[in-house]
């Protein structure tokens, strides 16, 4: 029998989601809860979903997205002689939200009844490591590498 | 003055604990080794084990390692002898049918190379957050001159910085900080 996406993915109500107005630090405080609660149950999420004011899932927040920001925080970056000589833009305190370091959803989307062929084909095109599964117009769950591990040997 | 804790090779996990797999043994063995990997922290409990392991050279030399996308890289690869139009155009489809017709894929076929990108020890935890970001990869070998001792992965360095500083983004000190604030609003960091 052939195993579809819907087979496989986490269902969307269960997978962690927050507000691309939210600040980073706030995400990273709800990653951490969801990689595990306090119990210190594994849960093993290492992104959160990232909805709009419309509650309308528009990216992924990724561990990526937190490195990207990580990467901006060098101290040693910090030289107010380039900022001066090249005009260097400051950045403003409202940069450091969820919105602008997210992931957008574009190429990262496979349908339901899509075979685990397919879901594997996205994956490795755009070099991710997590999937939206959508029914028509509407997310229905998330399928991460990890998720695909205990299918692989069918598929080797 | 750079602290220890803001080094990349701080949070790296030595090469020694990773469990180890010869370049020739099949990528279905591997794909066992790698699922008793996950287990190897919670006695068969949660997946909190090494995601990855590392390919040997005639049992003695690390030269890769085996990564869950590397499993999947391999997936792709049976999927294109079942393509017919790669069939028709491509010579490799007779030695990628080979293969699998045979005994099977071998590690070194689909393996990351222990080469670059790789990151020195004493490199700060900020330069080899670009280094992931730059690269697309979750783990980077770690290099003490010439020699690899460890693996430095994605997930550890988040949860790293998070203890260090609970991800309190020192927001005043940070506005001098950043190079080119258009490509941050459009989501890339700039490197």
């Amino acid at each position: 029998m052939t195993i579809t996406a819907t087979g496989v993915m986490i269902p969307i109500e269960e997978y962690p989601a927050i507000s691309e107005e939210v600040f980073l630090d706030r995400a990273a405080h709800m990653l951490i809860e969801n990689y595990r609660d306090k119990g210190g149950t594994w849960l093993g999420y290492e992104s959160l979903l990232v909805t709009n004011k419309d509650g309308e899932i528009v990216g992924f927040l990724s561990l990526r997205s937190f490195l990207k920001a990580i990467g901006l925080c060098d101290p040693g970056n910090d030289n107010w002689f380039l900022d001066l000589v090249f005009s260097r833009r400051r950045i403003s305190n409202s940069t450091w939200r969820v919105k602008n370091f997210m992931c957008p959803l574009d190429g990262r989307t496979v349908r339901v009844n899509d075979n685990l062929d397919q879901v594997i084909r996205i994956m490795m095109k755009n070099q991710v490591d997590s999937v939206m599964v959508v029914d028509g117009d509407k997310a229905v769950g998330v399928i991460r590498v990890i998720d695909l591990l205990w299918f692989m040997e069918e598929l080797l | 003055m750079i602290m220890k804790t803001q080094t990349a090779g701080a949070y790296m996990v030595p090469l020694g604990e990773y469990l180890t797999v010869n370049e020739n043994e099949t990528i279905n063995n591997a794909l066992r080794m790698i699922k008793d990997s996950l287990h190897k922290k919670d006695n068969g409990g949660a997946w909190l084990g090494p995601r990855l392991v590392i390919v040997l050279k005639d049992g003695m030399k690390p030269t890769g390692m085996l990564t869950l996308k590397s499993i999947l890289k391999a997936a792709g690869l049976r999927m294109l002898t079942g393509d017919v139009f790669f069939k028709a155009e491509s010579f490799s489809w007779y030695y990628l049918n080979s293969m699998f017709a045979g005994s099977g894929v071998p590690v070194r076929e689909v393996m990351r190379s222990l080469g670059m990108p790789s990151v020195e020890y004493s490199t700060t935890i900020y330069q080899a957050a670009r280094i992931f970001v730059r690269y697309g990869v979750n783990h980077l070998p770690v290099t003490d001159g010439q020699k690899i001792i460890g693996i430095l992965n994605s997930r550890d360095l988040f949860y790293g910085y998070y203890e260090l500083t609970r991800f309190m983004l020192d927001r005043e000190a940070i506005l001098n900080r950043a190079s080119d604030p258009t490509k941050v609003a459009n989501g890339y960091a700039a490197l």
